[in-house]
Parts: structure tokens; sequence; C-alpha cells
């Protein structure tokens, strides 16, 4: 017995000698974003950034190394930029993908083959479409803030956790692109003065951008995506009775109802229940008294035409961001499935919103 | 030394970590290429086609009162016959056993060491099936519940899925955009492969008939598995991605990120290790049972090492985990054939001894 | 398989020293038994005391350090003094004198602690027995904080005495044993009749007997002469110096081994989890019993577990590291020149000299040790770049952690394991980490401990006996016996007869 341990250990000592896979955290250049902008000729100009420790750093302040190439693929261009640094660059803490629109616009799949096949990559990884260049804006620096790389991530996080965008991380743009009954949609992000603002959503047709939608209209269509559980958003209307009101903790829940028509057209109720804390109220109504019921009349109302008039955009842009046609596939035979061309029937779908709101409390204030 | 009789349960779970193994990291890929659309529903018949296969295996057990099978084929059959079928049998088994191994080096080699050898990875694992294996079955049986444990206790993770998973991403379509259904089965087949060889643990067994009810236990183990995560990866990759992505368990557990620990799939990955390393030990374990029928004399122990040593040689040939694969293929196939023939010639020998007795 | 092995090895080495150690104790010939036999067996033993009695013809011999004085003086001075020669046979043939006939006796006689009184008609034996002895105090290695704090001591009679005094029943039976061919140290063993089962106490005895080794000082060393894997790393016998671990045990159906001289009891059979359990389980309320014991393992996994993922994650996935650690962890790594897996082992190194360094000194010295290590390797193994201080983090929970398991004979084995494992992480990552626990497991399952499974309740299974290992269940639960006992009386509280 001893002897057979002995052996064992002595043959994985004498294995051990090769082990040139090392990834010893001080040695490596993790990269925290990379971001890709369109070049001429189908080539993209990558941009990543590396955060240093304050250890290697110049003045002794932590920096992020930044490095620029042009390249036809992601991975050429890191094995250009190697060249450029002293340390091993990897790829497993890559937090963001930044495309600039332009890129966007042109096709991201062409380029997004070595996210899926380097099992060091995190389906994780946001994916986020920047107004102009994704190149200038991570090498910027926002003296208001961190580090800018260190900045962005932790703005995405941020709005991710709180519901208040929907989560477009790679997993769930592959997903929706894959998935035939849904467009994949990425959030977009843009300079502003001083500071890196979410300017709104970016809208797919298959990998290529088509439209983006508004920062106002974004909570519209977190409603129409996914169920909230902890989101807040503000309205506002020319209506007296409701100037502005903003909720925290909205609670939603959104069902999609196909109905198929006699003459085999379909058609598409979307209910929408929506629940919410009042925080700030401004309008001449009295929310502890019965009024409230007309308040959230109003707020259902007010939410139906305008979540129609963002599915009225989409329908325009034949981008089914939210996922209808998963409902529709669910009501079709494989066959008619595969013969329709999904985004032409979606462009045309009479779609009715019905949203009921529901107050749960409205502050300490008592009118 | 293996006097003491295995206990029921942990035959069940033997059958379940023999069953259960990398196949789990490929399987909705599998399903999902080969089946298509909800594919993952076709573990079901696949599980009814093994629980059928198991009632086999029990018969013969009942028919033949808990005698092992060599003695039933010693019987009837003449050693000079039988020497070939054992030969046979002690190359596919020890061939499984080898490739289960290789397969896991060669993913492990292509997640985490690109440059170090696949060789040098399934050394390690090699050196501790042989520590596992000449332990005798039933220290094995010990040391399985504590593996299984360790890889059930991994099911809670499926909470953490539910807030991405839709049903929705599920469709409604049967099979559609399959490709070879047949080929299909083969590949599920080899999923849910290794109860077979319950057949060898007659003579270590209770005496009673009530283990052959935990074999299916075992097995209705694994299906629960195999579902839970077919049915998530579909529900949260959807059918089209699936297709796509080699190793979809992996980037199942790649999405997870706790507060102090991300991207736990290369942890729990190697934890796999210990499936592989039962279910290795298991096909090792029988082809010794085979071959030490031959070679009464030699000690059982020395078959194990050289079953290794020449599997390894023979193993080194597939270069890459396609190949393997492939391999693989055939070997299910010849798995298969074994798991329904041989419990079949079974039966007709006790069958034949039965009327030979009578007449006698 | 082992174990006859080992007892076949036990034999052989047993025949040959017999022949040189016999004429040590035993007479060269046999002779008439007389004092001069005696006093010549005793010969340059310069602490024999001799007493003689000339009207009266009697010759007492005696060690006087092992006497009572009191004693003595009572019931061999003070009626020989009173005495005529005509009322000597009357006096001696009061109970407490002993006719003894054998020399070999008679010298074992005297050196148990009696005196010899030698007189024309035979040798008389009477005990009076009473050396100098430590007084029964409370544990150093195992105190409680509610519960008796009695423990052993070095004295088989003492030792004995605490667990009759709880244990008021005839069926507590105590079998002796001699072990050590000059020290003859006692050994008993004690087992409840009808609640243990006797193989488990055969097994235990032939053990004992079979022990050929020349000097046994403490029962620490005993189990390592009797256990059925000799060269494994985990021991296989609780050793307790409580008597309500004792007699608890003995409670389940287990056998108790106390020998002379050493203050720690073995326990036998015994399942690794019960080195995990502690006396204070019991006596808090058993949720906070439970929460400790969780506690525990969480421990237990802590100390096996933490520095080496710090090892494998720093030197193959920094994956794995979430976002907000990673740069700290990254910031301190930079400044350390060596791997990780060196600097890994250089702390637990130095962690391992101090605790030895603080457990051989004085408590005061050790103290000071405590500081001087706290801060060089706290603050200015840091400072210099030598470790990076998520390491020392990972480092002293692991320590401390090791603390908490309450057997020292474990949390040695487990610092042990912890070693190759930090080694193996470093080779291969949780690839190397995983290879060793897969070792580990395979060698668990496959020890035993008097033969009965090691890794018992967990492996063969047997869910029924989780609320006493993986929790502390309430004591209602607790109507049955451990598995692992294989007792013929099942149920606590009612003996089958």
């Amino acid at each position: 017995m001893p002897r057979r341990l002995f052996l064992a250990a002595a043959l994985c000592l004498l294995l051990a000698g090769c082990s040139q896979d090392q990834r010893i955290l001080e040695r490596i250049g993790y990269i925290e974003t990379a971001a890709f902008d369109a070049a001429p000729e189908d080539k993209l100009e990558a941009t990543i950034s590396m955060p240093l420790v304050t250890q290697f750093a110049r003045d002794a302040k932590t920096t992020d190394e930044l490095l620029e190439t042009t390249a036809t693929s992601p991975k050429e261009a890191k094995a250009a930029l190697s060249l450029r640094t002293s340390r091993i660059i990897v790829s497993g803490q890559i937090r963001t993908f930044m495309f600039g629109e332009a890129l966007a616009r042109r096709g991201l799949w062409a380029h997004m083959d070595t996210f899926l096949r380097d099992p060091s990559i995190s389906i994780r990884t946001a994916m986020v479409v920047v107004e102009g260049k994704a190149g200038e804006i991570i090498s910027q620096e926002y003296p208001r803030h961190t580090k800018t790389a260190n900045y962005i991530n932790k703005l995405l996080q941020k709005e991710f956790n709180k519901q208040s965008v929907p989560r477009t991380a790679l997993h769930q743009f592959t997903r929706d692109y894959f998935d035939d009954g849904m467009d994949p949609i990425a959030i977009m992000i843009k300079e502003q003065e001083k500071d890196i603002t979410i300017s709104g959503i970016a809208t797919f047709q298959g990998d290529k951008m088509i439209d983006k939608l508004p920062w106002k209209d974004v909570y519209l269509f977190s409603l129409l995506y996914q169920n909230l559980s902890q989101g807040e958003f503000n309205l506002t209307s020319e209506d007296p009775d409701l100037k502005s009101i903003s909720f925290r903790a909205v609670k939603s829940k959104r069902r999609i109802k196909i109905l198929k028509g006699s003459s085999g057209e379909y058609e598409a109720d979307i209910y929408l229940k929506v629940e919410g804390g009042v925080e700030e109220y401004i309008g001449n109504a009295k929310l502890s008294t019965p009024e409230r019921t007309k308040v959230e009349k109003l707020i259902s109302e007010q939410i139906s035409t305008e979540s129609l008039r963002v599915i009225k955009t989409l329908q325009q842009n034949h981008t089914d961001s939210f996922g209808m046609g998963k409902y529709v596939r669910n009501k079709m035979s494989y066959k008619e499935w595969k013969e329709t061309d999904w985004h032409d029937l979606f462009s045309q779908m009479p779609v009715r919103v019905h949203c009921s709101f529901h107050m749960k409390q409205f502050g300490t204030y008592f009118d | 030394m293996d006097r003491e009789k295995l206990n029921r349960f942990h035959i069940a779970l033997m059958v379940f970590n023999t069953q259960n193994g990398i196949v789990l990291f490929t399987l909705p890929r599998l399903t999902a290429r080969y089946f298509g659309t909800n594919g993952w529903l076709m573990l079901i018949p696949m599980f009814l086609f093994v629980t059928l296969n198991i009632m086999l295996i029990s018969a013969v057990y009942r028919m033949g009162r808990g005698k092992s099978v060599f003695d039933i084929l010693g019987a009837s059959v003449p050693r000079f016959i039988l020497i070939p079928l054992y030969v046979v049998l002690w190359a596919l088994f020890s061939m499984i056993g080898c490739l289960v191994i290789r397969q896991y080096a060669l993913i492990y080699q292509m997640l985490i060491f690109p440059t170090t050898s696949d060789m040098v990875l399934k050394m390690f694992v090699d050196v501790l099936v042989f520590l596992y294996v000449v332990k005798g079955i039933y220290t094995m049986s010990k040391a399985n519940v504590i593996f299984s444990l360790l890889l059930l206790i991994q099911i809670p993770l499926a909470f953490f899925f539910i807030r991405e998973f839709d049903l929705a991403r599920l469709t409604p379509f049967l099979f559609q955009e399959g490709t070879d259904m047949i080929e299909g089965f083969i590949r599920l087949y080899g999923a849910y492969m290794g109860y077979e060889l319950c057949l060898f643990l007659f003579p270590y067994a209770e005496n009673n008939k009530r283990w052959l009810k935990y074999i299916h236990l075992g097995n209705g183990i694994t299906m629960f598995v195999f579902w839970l995560v077919a049915f998530l990866a579909y529900g949260f990759f959807g059918h089209k991605t699936l297709t796509h992505s080699s190793f979809p368990i992996l980037n199942l557990f790649a999405y997870l990120r706790f507060p102090f620990i991300e991207r736990i799939q290369y942890f729990l990955f190697s934890l796999y290790l210990f499936s592989v390393l039962h279910t290795g030990g298991m096909y090792y374990w029988s082809s010794q049972a085979v071959m030490t029928q031959i070679f009464r004399r030699i000690s059982w122990k020395l078959v194990v090492f050289l079953s290794m040593a020449a599997t390894i040689a023979v193993g080194m040939i597939p270069r890459s985990l396609i190949e393997v694969e492939s391999w693989f293929r055939y070997l299910t196939i010849a798995q298969l054939s074994f798991s329904l023939g041989f419990p079949l010639l079974l039966i007709l020998l006790l069958l034949l001894q039965r009327r030979f007795k009578k007449h006698a | 398989m082992f174990s006859r092995l080992m007892k076949s090895i036990l034999t052989m080495a047993r025949q040959k020293p017999q022949q040189q150690t016999s004429h040590v104790s035993e007479p060269q010939a046999p002779g008439p038994l007389s004092l001069d036999r005696v006093l010549d067996e005793f010969q340059d033993c310069t602490d024999l005391a001799h007493r003689n009695y000339p009207i009266l013809q009697v010759d007492i011999i005696y060690f006087e350090h092992l006497v009572d004085k009191q004693k003595f003086i009572n019931n061999v001075i003070i009626p020989l003094e009173n005495i005529r020669q005509e009322e000597l046979g009357g006096l001696l043939r009061q109970s407490q004198f002993k006719l003894e006939d054998d020399t070999t006796k008679v010298v074992r006689g005297i050196l148990d602690g009696n005196a010899a009184l030698f007189l024309p008609q035979g040798i008389y034996l009477i005990s009076v027995y009473g050396p100098e002895k430590r007084a029964i105090e409370s544990s150093q290695t195992e105190s409680t904080i509610v519960g008796p704090h009695d423990a052993f001591n070095e004295s088989l009679d003492t030792n004995l005495s605490i667990i009759r005094r709880r244990v008021k029943s005839s069926r507590l039976k105590v079998k002796q044993f001699e072990v050590g061919e000059i020290f003859k140290t006692k050994v008993s063993l004690l087992y409840i009749d009808e609640i243990a089962n006797m193989d488990f106490v055969d097994r235990m005895s032939d053990r004992i007997r079979s022990i050929e080794y020349s000097a046994v000082f403490d029962g620490s060393m005993l189990v390592q002469l009797i256990e059925d894997f000799p060269s494994t790393i985990f021991p296989l016998f609780l050793t307790s110096e409580r008597p309500d671990v004792a007699v608890s045990k003995l409670n389940e159906g287990r056998v108790v081994v106390i020998m002379d001289q050493s203050p720690s009891v073995i326990v036998g059979p015994t399942t690794i989890f019960e080195f995990f359990t502690s006396p204070d389980d019991y006596y808090s309320r058993w949720a906070v019993g439970t929460f400790l014991r969780v506690l525990r393992y969480v421990a237990f996994v802590l100390t096996l577990t933490l520095t080496s993922m710090y090892v494998s994650i720093t030197t193959y996935h920094y994956e794995m590291i979430p976002q907000n650690l990673l740069a700290s962890m990254a910031e301190s790594r930079s400044r350390v020149p060596f791997p990780p897996v060196l600097e890994a082992l250089m702390m637990e190194t130095t962690l391992e000299l101090l605790r030895e360094a603080g457990a051989r000194l004085p408590s005061k010295i050790g103290q000071t040790i405590g500081i001087v290590g706290g801060i060089v390797i706290g603050t200015a193994a840091v400072e210099a770049g030598f470790t990076s201080n998520i390491l020392i983090i990972a480092v002293a929970m692991s320590a401390i952690a090791s603390f908490v398991i309450p057997s020292y004979t474990m949390s040695g084995s487990i610092r042990i394991i912890r070693f190759a494992l930090i080694i193996l992480s470093g080779m291969l990552g949780n690839f190397g980490f995983m290879f060793g626990l897969g070792l580990v497991i395979i060698h668990l399952s496959k020890l035993t401990s008097l033969g009965a499974p090691y890794t018992l309740p967990l492996a063969p299974i047997k869910p029924a006996d989780w609320k006493d290992i993986f929790f502390r269940g309430p004591f209602w639960m607790f109507s049955k016996r451990p598995k692992q006992s294989r007792t013929p009386n099942e149920t606590t509280n009612k003996m089958k007869k």
C-alpha cells in the first residue's frame, strides 16, 4: 500500500514537469473591455483595455493599458497586439464587448466566431453598441469617474441588475440570433460631454443593427421584453392629473396571446400587469383618495398607447426584438412556420396592448 | 475480502455513475443535432428501452438463481468457444474504459491545458482508476457513494437557471430539423450505457432479488439527471443554439456567478473526474472479470494492470476528440449488441440447461 | 487481508525477542522458594526496602515509593509489632494476606506495590499499593464549556473508578491485558455486555494480545499498534481524555480500551465523522449542537481547500476570479516574486513552524511567539513583497479552521493532506486538486476500524445514522444505536433479554 502510494506520487512529480499552460495572475494581461469598429475593406479596428496594477503603473496610479490595431478578425488583432505588451494577453476576464455603430450596422456575426469558440470567453460578457466609435470611448479618460473600462462595466452591471434595461450579454445575443422567433438586441451607450450614458437599445435583424430605440422608450420595451421584478420608471404626460410620476419596485408580468383569425391571419394581444410604488407624483389628483384609480387608469392607458407606439416602430423596422415570434410559432405547425416569413408577418400583424396598472403604495406623504 | 455483499443502494448509485459521464456535457447537443426540436423527449423512449434491457438482465438473474454468468456459460459451452468470446469482451470493455478517460482528458486539454499533452492528463486519471479498481468492487462501491453524492449535490444548481428559462423557447415542434435519427439513437444509447455491467455483479450482490429493482432506480436517477439537464438546456439556449454548442452544459455552468467565484464550469468539470473515474473503473473491472476467467492463475490486479497498459497503446491512436467520438460510435454499437445479445444467450443456455436437467 | 498480514508479521517478530527477554523476568532455574531467590532477583535494586523482625522470623520486602505509607503502617507494621509468634498464624489468616508460592508471582506482586512477608510457613503478599498520583483534573486538550470537567489521569484504577461511577451496571465488563515484555503495562478493555458486539471485543482482545513491542507509553501509541491499516495517515481509533466520551461510546456499543499510565483511552470501532464531534454538541441545545457540527464540517472543507484553491485559481484558472476581487488579487500578487505554489507552501510551512514552536514552549513564551509570528507574517511578509495578503488570509483561515476540528490527531492528518493538495493544485490546477481528492476518497473507502467501515454512515450509506453525524438531532431521535457498532440491542432504552 505505501509502496503503491509512493509510486503514484513519484509518477505525478515526474509528469508535472510539463506545465506551460500556467496563467499566473500577475503575468497575464487580462482584457477587461474589447472594442471593435468598422474599418475599410471589411476589416475591423480592435481596441483592448487591460488594467495595470499599481505596482507596474507609472506614477503609482492604476491605469489601463490600451492597445489598438486593425485586423481582419479579433484573434488576429490579439496576435498583433500581444507583440506590444509585456504580458500574456488572455480573454478570460473580458466583461464587455463594444461595437461601433457602423460595424453593428454592417453585421456582427462575421466577427463573433471566436466569442463562441474560445472556451475562456464568458457568455456573460455584455454586448454593447456605441453611438459613434467604440474605440474612441474606451481610449478616452473621464476624469470625473473611475477608469474608463471599469466605469463602463460597473455602469452596465448596475443597470442590468436594476432591470432598468434588459440584460444583453453574449448569451442572450447568440441565443436570440439563433432563435428564429426572436431578434437580438444590444444595449447602446454614447459619450455625453464628460460622461458616458446609456442611450437606448439597438435592435437587430439577424446580426445587423437596424434601428435604435431611444432611452425614453427603454422602460416600455423592458415591460414588453421581460417580467420585471424590481424595475423603476418615470412617466410624463400632458394630462393635468399626471404631469409626472415615478415608480420604484416595479413588478410586471407580460402575457402574449396570439389569436388566429378565421381567414388565417394572426393577431396579438399583449397583456401587461404592472404594479409599483410611487416615489414622486406631480399632478392634481390626490393619491390617498379614490382618485387614485383614476390615476392608475391614466397610467395604464399611457403605457398601452406608448408601448403600442414602440411596437409600431419595431414593426416598421421588421425587428421582432421582444420575441413575439416564439408565441406565434407556438400556434403554428412546423410546416406553416417554415413557410411564413416571420419578419414580414410581424410587420403587418395587428397588435393590441392591454395594460392594468396597480399602485401598491404612494409613499410617506399623505394628501 | 469481497465477501461482503454490495448494498442495494450502492448498486443503484454504481449504475447511475457508470451511465453518467462526460456524455452529460454533450447530451443536449446530441439530442438537438440528431433529433431536432424537443429532442430531449427522446430520452424517455431510450429510458424505456434500457428498462426493458435491464428486465432482461434481471430475468437472467432470476432464472439462474443468482449464479454468476461465467458459471452459466461454463456449464454448457465448451471452453475453446468461450475463450475467443471472453477475449472479445475483454477488448471491448477495456477499450470503452480507455476511451472514456481519453475523451475526458481531451476535453480537459481543450479547456485549460492546450499545450500539455493529453496523455499526461490521461495518465493521471489512469493512475487513479488503477488504484480505484484494485481496491476491489466492494471498496469501489463505497467510494462511489461519495463520488455520486458529490455529483448529485449539483442538482440544486438547476434553480439558478429558472430565471433565464423560457418555455416558449422549446417550440411546439416535435423532432423537426433533426439529422439522423438512427445515429442519434446510437449516440443516445451511448449515454445510457453502463447498466449492462450489472451482469457481472451477480456474485457480489445480495442473495435476494430485491437488489434488481435498484438497477432500475440507478437508471431512473440517470434518466432524471439527463432529463433535467437536457430540458434546462433546451429552455435556456433554444434548440438552434444547442446544435452549435459543443458542450452546452459547460456554457450553462458558465452563466452562473457567485460573489466569491465565477465560471464554475472549470471546477465542476474537474469534479466530473469522479464520474469518469467510476465509469472507466467499472469497465476495466468488468474486463478484468472476464479475463480472469481465461487466466485463472494470474492475480486479477495484474490483469487490470495489463489491460490498462494494453489499452493505453491502442488509445493513443485517435488523436482528436472527433476521432474518439467516432471510435465510440463503433464501440457503442458493439456494446449494444452485447447488452442485448448476451442476456439472451444466457437465457437460452439456462433454458437448455433446465430442459437437460429434466431429461436427465 | 491486511490485518491478517500485519498479524503474521507481528507474530514472526514476536518469536525472536521472546527468547532473549525471557530470562529477565523468569527465574534462571526452578529452585526452592526463598527469600534469597527473591532478593537475588532484585539485586542492585537499591530502592527496595527490606525489614527484618528476627523475633517473629519475618522478613518484609517492598518498594517504599509504591506503597501507601499509612496503609503500610496500619496493616503491616502495627499488627506485627504488637503480636507474639503464636498469634501470627491467626493474623495471616485475615483476608488481606494472600499466600503465594510462586517466585515469579511474588516478584510481580512486589512490583505491583505489595509488601511481601517472608515467613517460615510461606510467603504472604499484602496489597498496600498507593503511589503518588495526579489528581483528577480537567482536560487541557479536550476542554468543554459546559458538561463534566473531570478527565482521565495516568492511573488505571482512578480511570476505571471514574467510569464505574457513571455506569452502575454489572453489564460493564472489564478485561485485563498486559502489554510490553518488560514494562508489563496494564491494559483494560471495557465493554457493556449485550450492547457491544462480541466480534469487536474479541477482535480488540486479539489485537492487544498480539502486540509485540517492548514498551507502550500512551494510548495514542497503543492505537498505532492495533490499527487495521498501520500505514494510513488517518487515525483509525478515537482517543479521548474525557470520561463522558468514553461512557457515551460504551453506550453506543463500542469498545473502550484504557491503558495504565496514560490518560487517553481508545474507542473502537470509529468512523471518520466521530472525529468531528465534541461532547459540547450534546450539552448544547440540539439546534446549537447542529450548528456547531455543521460549522466543523465547513471548517474541514475550508482547511482542506482554501489554500489549494488559491493556488489553483491564481496559477491556472484566472477566469474564476470575480471582477470585484480580481483587481485586489492581481494587485497583491504583483509584488510577489514566486509562483503561487511556492508562495503558499512557504506560508503554510511558516505557520506550521509557528504552531510547532508554540506547542513546545510554556504558554507565556508561546504568546510571544504568536505576537512575533503574527507581526512578522501578517505585516512584514506582505510589505516586503514576500507573499500576497490574500494568501495570508487564506492560510490564516485554513489554520483557524484546522483548530476547530476537535481531534488533534485528525487535524494533523488533514494538514498533511492539505500540503499534498497544494502541491497537486500547483501542478495541475483544479484537475490536480480533484486528483488528490479522489486519492483521499478512494483511500478512505478502503479503511476499516476493527473491521467496520471507516466512512460508515456515508458509505455504506445508512441515512438513519446521519442524525448524529451530520447534525445533532434532538434526543428523541436517538432511539437507535449507530449501525457501525452492530449491536445486538439496537434500541437504546430497552434491553432485549
